[in-house]
């Protein structure tokens, strides 16, 4: 949502013997992850085994530990281009009067999580008890976290943001709002009836100027 | 906060009933401690200073225990949300009431994807509760789109426990959560 993500030294790179030494071994390698994608989308990752995956790329279980550890070894390659393309893809642009631009940035998230709903559902399967996975998560979390602490002052600057306003509180209120929502439907397929554009406006309105008058107390 | 850890469906007497209250006690504190995956049915039983025997007198195991500390956490929050008069209100409530029930809800964040029967009955539960909170939200907006706001303010305040649970987030007075995300629903973040 904003590129503030300060780095951990989280990333794959292949064990001893283990880089694919041709393009064919690039091309088996890639035939592992395909298939380990298709399982941890019905199955997660704590079900799954090495040799289903291997079953379904249609390889032994001994050509996938050519490549991998592990599964967990699977999913840190698999993490390590999600928190790329997270990093590269989900910013919020600020409008002139240095407002967020919430409306697209709600899609695009919807998007990417559509996009990699099988690590999605792995990542938030693995985040308890607290492990490499769940450090990129907080990691990812912090980063939106900070973009929004620096939209929100910035907006004070320029005196568009509510005087009176929680910043820190606020802004972690604000990942939650995008995150948990679009969990709950993608992921875990609840709220099947309610439309992108719906989300999309709450969420819009809940990051704007609320919903105001329609709420009765 | 009162605590309601006094199933009403107890067999006999008082001795029964706090030795029941005393494991599902013990269960929370343990789930809290270690999620549903690390806290084995004999850590449970040692932090109520029982045996396992002891504990497998009251329930079938580790996943009764659970289901019965789910269902409480369903009857309390559902109770304070139809006590309270106004949606901050709602939102202190849910805060006190998921904070007492952390460990309940660790596990049921753990467990969330794997177990179809709990996601159903965590689903049934946001629902009744997005019912409850759409009635203050109600008014020009239409009885869907308040619904619609009631489950998202629950999806936020639901992942900020378990963050908080996880030891990820320090801990923050219930009211000025509250009064920040209400302040969200009323007037957004920016100025008019």
């Amino acid at each position: 949502m904003t590129n503030a993500q300060s780095g951990t030294d989280f990333s794959w790179t292949p064990s001893e013997g283990r880089a694919p030494a041709s393009r064919r071994g690039h091309r088996t390698r890639d035939r592992i992850l395909e298939a380990a994608v298709s399982v941890f989308e019905e199955r997660g990752l704590v079900e799954v085994t090495m040799q289903e995956i291997g079953q379904r790329a249609g390889l032994s279980s001994g050509t996938v530990y050519k490549y991998f550890r592990d599964k967990a070894d699977i999913f840190r390659f698999l993490l390590t281009q999600l928190r790329q393309t997270i990093r590269d893809e989900t910013t919020i642009p600020l409008d002139d009067d240095g407002k967020l631009v919430v409306r697209p940035a709600v899609s695009r998230f919807l998007e990417l999580y559509r996009d990699n709903v099988a690590l999605y559902r792995v990542w938030w399967e693995s985040l308890d008890p607290p492990n490499e996975f769940s450090d990129v998560w907080v990691e990812v979390h912090e980063g939106y976290r900070k973009g929004f602490v620096a939209a929100f002052k910035r907006g004070r600057r320029t005196g568009v943001t509510r005087p009176d306003l929680d910043v820190d509180l606020v802004a972690e209120l604000a990942v939650l709002l995008f995150e948990r929502p679009t969990y709950s439907r993608i992921v875990l397929g609840w709220d099947s009836e309610v439309e992108d554009d719906q989300q999309s406006a709450v969420t819009a309105a809940l990051l704007g100027s609320g919903l105001g008058a329609t709420v009765t107390e | 906060m009162e605590s309601s850890l006094s199933p009403s469906d107890v067999p006999n007497g008082n001795g029964m009933r706090s030795t029941r209250q005393a494991l599902l006690a013990a269960g929370l504190a343990t789930f809290a401690r270690a999620g549903y995956e690390g806290a084995r049915v004999a850590d449970i039983s040692a932090e109520a200073g029982m045996t396992t025997g002891a504990l497998y007198g009251h329930f079938d195991g580790k996943e009764a225990l659970f289901t019965e500390l789910f269902q409480l956490y369903g009857d309390d929050i559902t109770r304070v949300l139809n006590d309270a008069d106004s949606l901050e209100a709602q939102l202190v409530q849910w805060i006190e009431v998921s904070r007492t029930y952390s460990g309940a809800l660790r596990a049921s964040a753990g467990i969330l994807q794997r177990r179809p029967d709990h996601a159903a009955a965590r689903r049934r539960l946001r629902e009744t509760c997005a019912g409850l909170m759409a009635w203050h939200l109600r008014g020009p907006l239409t009885q869907r789109d308040a619904r619609l706001v009631a489950r998202m303010l629950i999806d936020v305040l639901d992942q900020y426990i378990l963050m908080e649970s996880m030891g990820w987030k320090e801990q923050r007075r219930a009211v000025d959560v509250a009064a920040a995300l209400h302040g969200m629903v009323l007037q957004g973040v920016y100025v008019p």
